[in-house]
């Protein structure tokens, strides 16, 4: 039987997946703003396997280097080989699996791979560039999104990478309860803000150090390793002399683009 | 616990970084984060594999405005944090 595939871009790379569970290709094929015509990076090999048993938490069989030609690791929903010489993935999981939790993996490696990281953020394009808000649950990333009239990267989700010599922002299909994604675009980014509920508006410049940290506590990490850990630094740190990050406390009401404009637009 | 002539190291698999002055060490096993400033930051890069916990009191007592006491029970307590935390191990 002829596996089915269907090809799905993120951040500028290309995956392809690639199974004879028909199911597992017609979900991805859920996330239209995302589907792509373009030659695939990665071709990814999906087995479904219906006795699959979860693995038990950071199971992982050895920490990968991040640069190593090929790694295979073990996360809880499934298994996963990486060539990055022959451009394959091979996923080994349940019939439950859920492919935005493998093309989430995936794009974290890739991106790491590429100076790059992903940040649950969300993320807004005004006047040509990209305005990323972070936080724990609840700070407001949702309620940013929504009250914005400019194009949606992320209500979520974002992916962060240096593109030449800039840091862009792109769209993710990895969304929280708000969607509104519309087109897989990506745009520089002007500034990071860590988001803070409060009743007035207000801001300031966070320390670099500060702004490590609290990446770290946002940051997607597809892989437990000091090589992992290390790159992250190495690339936050390259970010935060790019883009200035800000503490932004704000009410959840249409006035915040209003302030968001006049400070910083 | 006596720990004076002890010799400890930083686990070679924490990843950390000098920003600003400050330290910032990650644990990439449970993704913890452990910041530490001012004299915590210093007895971390004191931290080497090489100089004793006595020594490293000296040193703190040197470059700190502080007594030799409050030096003692300071890095003790910050030594046994950060071995329970494994974030160092004994020599």
């Amino acid at each position: 039987m002829k596996p089915a595939s269907a090809k799905i871009k993120i951040a500028d790379t290309v995956f392809n997946f690639v199974s004879q569970d028909k199911e597992q290709v017609r979900s991805v094929k859920r996330y239209k703003v995302f589907l792509s015509d373009e030659r695939a990076d990665i071709k990814v090999f999906i087995r479904i396997k219906k006795t699959w048993r979860n693995n038990p938490r950071h199971s992982i069989l050895e920490v990968p280097s991040l640069n190593a030609r090929e790694f295979s690791v073990k996360t809880r929903l499934f298994n996963a080989e990486i060539d990055f010489g022959k451009k394959t993935a091979h996923i080994e999981a349940g019939p439950n699996v859920g492919i935005l939790n493998i093309l989430k993996f995936l794009s974290a490696i890739f991106l790491l791979r590429r100076e790059g990281f992903l940040l649950h953020a969300s993320s807004v394009i005004r006047g040509g560039r990209a305005y990323t808000f972070f936080g724990p649950s609840g700070s407001g990333k949702t309620t940013v999104a929504r009250l914005s009239e400019g194009p949606l990267l992320s209500d979520e989700t974002t992916a962060i990478a240096l593109s030449g010599k800039k840091f862009r922002a792109y769209a993710t299909p990895f969304a929280g309860d708000f969607y509104g994604v519309k087109k897989n675009l990506s745009a520089p980014v002007k500034a990071i803000f860590l988001l803070r509920k409060d009743r007035e508006f207000a801001h300031k410049k966070m320390s670099r150090k500060d702004a490590v940290k609290y990446l770290f506590e946002s940051v997607m990490v597809p892989v437990h390793g000091h090589d992992f850990t290390e790159s992250l630094f190495t690339v936050f740190e390259r970010f935060l002399s790019d883009v200035p990050c800000y503490e932004l406390y704000l009410r959840p009401e249409p006035e915040l683009w209003r302030y968001v404009d006049e400070h910083f637009g | 616990m006596n720990i004076s002539d002890s010799v400890f190291m930083r686990d070679p698999d924490i990843a950390w970084r000098k920003i600003e002055g400050d330290i910032l060490a990650i644990n990439p096993r449970n993704n913890m984060i452990y910041p530490m400033e001012d004299t915590a930051a210093r007895v971390w890069e004191l931290i080497d594999g090489v100089k004793s916990c006595l020594a490293i009191k000296d040193a703190v007592i040197s470059e700190f405005d502080v007594d030799e006491k409050t030096a003692e029970k300071d890095v003790r307590s910050f030594i046994e944090e950060l071995a329970e935390a494994g974030l160092i191990k004994r020599c």
